[in-house]
């Protein structure tokens, strides 16, 4: 490991890849800072830019923007407080007042060193825990892949929106929109409608593009007002970030920074599940264990430290998951994954092992982009001050015309920009009728994996009873049905009993396939949280099964 | 008649879509000797679709219509007025684009979103037609030039760009 990571840090050291990494991360930290341009829109249209540049290079760029665009929602949330990205909706609550109480330098400086240490954070855990989890990935077979992409597509569903089904349409339509043209196994056309073109099938970048930025744009320009205005006034200055009092003050709370942290990276970590949930997840356990809970939304240290670490956080844990197995973590890796198939780099449990120069070379970039990040917020900040000043519809015609040209650059086809179109109608009509776009772009890169997984499992035995008899496969499919009832779960949390059986019934349901599994510590850990579990009801039971208080709301 | 809630619509086109996918599962060709059909997949997951698509549709014949919900076609096309002008000048790009190529076809666009949805003041016009010529332009040398990309030139003015 330490022979590949020197080589990877000579890779990431040069001196284009530096000014590579240095222009994705502010363009990362303008787009971020913008409301209405998310992090996914961002790194999509970075994406053209790297066809014609080596991997590293394209991944070390696109890592850059993913860093900067984390950290760059803290900007208009905490001068506007208004979130530049929804992972930093959290980092407004506390924020957006500290900065309106006349210390909009310290609240900045706060959320940046936060986001930097974070971030920082989940770089060493993604090195440690990415070659582990592959091992691990090594044992699914294609039964446990298939049934990782079902639980992965459940996750994103169930946290996608308020509707369930809506969710899983979106997904089961992405994986079906991704069958259109030639099957993978057997190389048949399929969908074709008589259309030469679409023999070819949707490519990934047109899709990805179409969805999220071409729709997202319109919905921005909707609102004929706020097409035509500028998004803050010429009265708006920079401001002086207070670094050497943000560090004192993240340090005097290293508690909050460190489970944030951690609760981050495991979010990031969850297929589908990404920063917009990690945020507000860290900021409301950081409420629960502080001594002073009711300060929280008053403009507290705390409260920012827990939102910025845990977004961060989040991008390499997902990153964990996107390289060890080959599934995306959140939509951001999704679009990484479509970065490294179109250079031709298939991620799987095997890509640590095989590619190993690249692959820590991906993490030795997480790390430096951090960095990277630190020293251009003040630079940041003064072109996001200027670009606010660019009226939102001529942004977004500039856009549109970049969106076209960066698609056709993929494949020389005029295909790509018709596909881009009516992907981008597409996604406009999903969100004018409230249905998420996370679940379909995770059913289009999903989808054909799942087939080839599914088709492997097949041509070995037709006996289904493997998806519940192979450990791996069961522990995901358990999961999975978890994660349908979990709306449910959250909605009655504090008013039907039945939610009380939840998290027990989860873990006595999980316990059968680590008792499956091989060695001594899984089936350990099984028997743990089995006792765990009986102690829960037996105490739940104890008290007469009644249920805890809602928490109070934030002010 | 009531009106039709617009997730029931919703719900009944997905329902025809899906059907109509379903039937051309029928014209897929089975090679010989495959282990799994190519119309397996699509089956599998077409009839997911069909079972998630009728609670969908159970669901939006039980709930309310939203508050403000109607309003006819025209409240909608006065609501939706900037998307619609934006995909309609990008349809016509898209189909002029074998004659303009992209940087006439592009600046074009860029200048008539702008004239769309923007100030209409001669001096907003001027601004439009430069912002419309230097950002196209840089990204047409830019994909041309650094990135090496051929990018369209269109049959009128493929012999002078």
């Amino acid at each position: 490991m330490l022979q590949h990571l020197g080589t990877a840090f000579g890779d990431v050291f040069s001196v284009v890849n530096l000014a590579l990494m240095a222009l994705g991360t502010a363009a990362g930290l303008i787009a971020g800072a913008i409301p209405g341009f998310t992090i996914t829109m961002a790194i999509v249209l970075t994406l053209p830019f790297t066809f014609g540049m080596t991997p590293i290079h394209g991944l070390s760029t696109m890592l850059g923007v993913f860093v900067g665009g984390m950290s760059g929602g803290l900007m208009s949330g905490i001068l506007m407080g208004i979130p530049g990205t929804p992972s930093s909706v959290a980092t407004t609550f506390d924020g957006f007042p500290m900065a309106r109480a006349g210390r909009p330098g310290l609240a900045l400086g706060i959320g940046v060193w936060s986001s930097f240490f974070g971030g920082l954070f989940s770089a060493v855990v993604l090195a440690l825990l990415a070659p582990a989890v592959a091992h691990l990935g090594l044992e699914f077979g294609p039964w446990g892949f298939f049934s990782l992409i079902v639980f992965a597509l459940t996750i994103a569903a169930s946290l996608s929106g308020d509707n369930l089904a809506k969710g899983l349409i979106a997904g089961v339509g992405g994986m079906l929109l991704a069958t259109v043209g030639e099957d993978p196994i057997n190389g048949v056309a399929r969908f074709t409608f008589g259309i030469d073109a679409f023999e070819q099938g949707f490519a990934f970048l047109p899709v990805l593009v179409g969805l999220f930025a071409f729709s997202q744009i319109m919905s921005d320009l909707r609102d004929p007002e706020a097409a035509t205005k500028v998004m803050l006034d010429s009265s708006a200055k920079a401001v002086k970030v207070e670094h050497l009092a943000a560090i004192k003050a993240i340090f005097q709370r290293w508690a909050v920074l460190l489970r944030s942290s951690m609760i981050g990276t495991f979010i990031g970590v969850l297929p589908a599940a990404g920063g917009s949930i990690s945020n507000i997840l860290a900021w409301d356990q950081a409420k629960k264990a502080s001594r002073y809970p009711e300060k929280f939304g008053t403009g507290i240290p705390d409260g920012i430290i827990a939102s910025e670490s845990a977004n961060n956080a989040t991008a390499g844990g997902a990153l964990v998951t996107m390289m060890a197995l080959g599934i995306p973590g959140d939509a951001v890796t999704a679009v990484m994954l479509g970065a490294l198939l179109i250079h031709n780099i298939a991620p799987s449990p095997t890509f640590i092992s095989t590619q190993p120069v690249l692959a820590y070379g991906i993490i030795v970039a997480f790390f430096l982009a951090h960095f990277v990040m630190v020293a251009e917020q003040a630079l940041a900040l003064r072109l996001f001050l200027l670009v606010t000043r660019v009226r939102l519809y001529i942004l977004g015609a500039v856009i549109l015309a970049y969106s076209a040209i960066g698609v056709f650059a993929l494949n020389n086809s005029v295909f790509d920009i018709w596909t881009l179109f009516l992907f981008g109608l597409l996604g406009y009509g999903m969100s004018r009728f409230k249905f998420p776009l996370t679940p379909m772009i995770l059913g289009v890169v999903l989808g054909p994996i799942a087939e080839v997984n599914l088709g492997r499992a097949l041509a070995t035995s037709d006996n289904l009873g493997l998806f519940v008899s192979r450990p791996w496969s069961l522990f995901f499919i358990v999961l999975a049905v978890f994660s349908l009832v979990y709306p449910w779960y959250q909605r009655g949390q504090y008013t039907r009993r039945w939610t009380l059986l939840y998290l027990p019934l989860l873990l006595i349901g999980v316990a059968p396939a680590l008792f499956m599994m091989s060695g001594t510590v899984r089936p350990v850990v099984g028997g743990a949280l089995l006792l765990f579990a009986c102690t829960l009801l037996w105490r739940r039971a104890r008290s007469g099964w009644k249920l805890e208080g809602a928490p109070t709301g934030q002010s | 008649m009531k009106r039709l809630h617009s997730d029931t619509l919703i719900a009944i086109a997905l329902l025809l879509i899906g059907g109509v996918m379903f039937w051309d599962t029928f014209g897929f060709r089975t090679p010989p000797f495959a282990t799994v059909s190519p119309r397996a997949w699509p089956r599998f997951l077409l009839v997911l679709l069909f079972g998630l698509c009728a609670v969908y549709l159970v669901q939006s014949l039980r709930a309310a219509p939203a508050p403000g919900a109607g309003g006819g076609v025209r409240a909608w096309l006065s609501a939706n007025r900037n998307a619609l002008w934006c995909y309609a000048l990008f349809l016509a790009f898209l189909l002029t684009l074998p004659y303009l190529g992209i940087l006439v076809g592009g600046t074009a666009f860029v200048y008539a979103v702008q004239a769309a949805i923007g100030k209409r003041d001669l001096r907003s016009h001027v601004k439009h037609m430069v912002i419309a010529v230097l950002s196209v332009g840089l990204m047409w040398a830019l994909f041309n030039f650094a990135l090496d990309v051929m990018l369209p030139t269109g049959s009128l003015f493929g012999d002078v760009i």
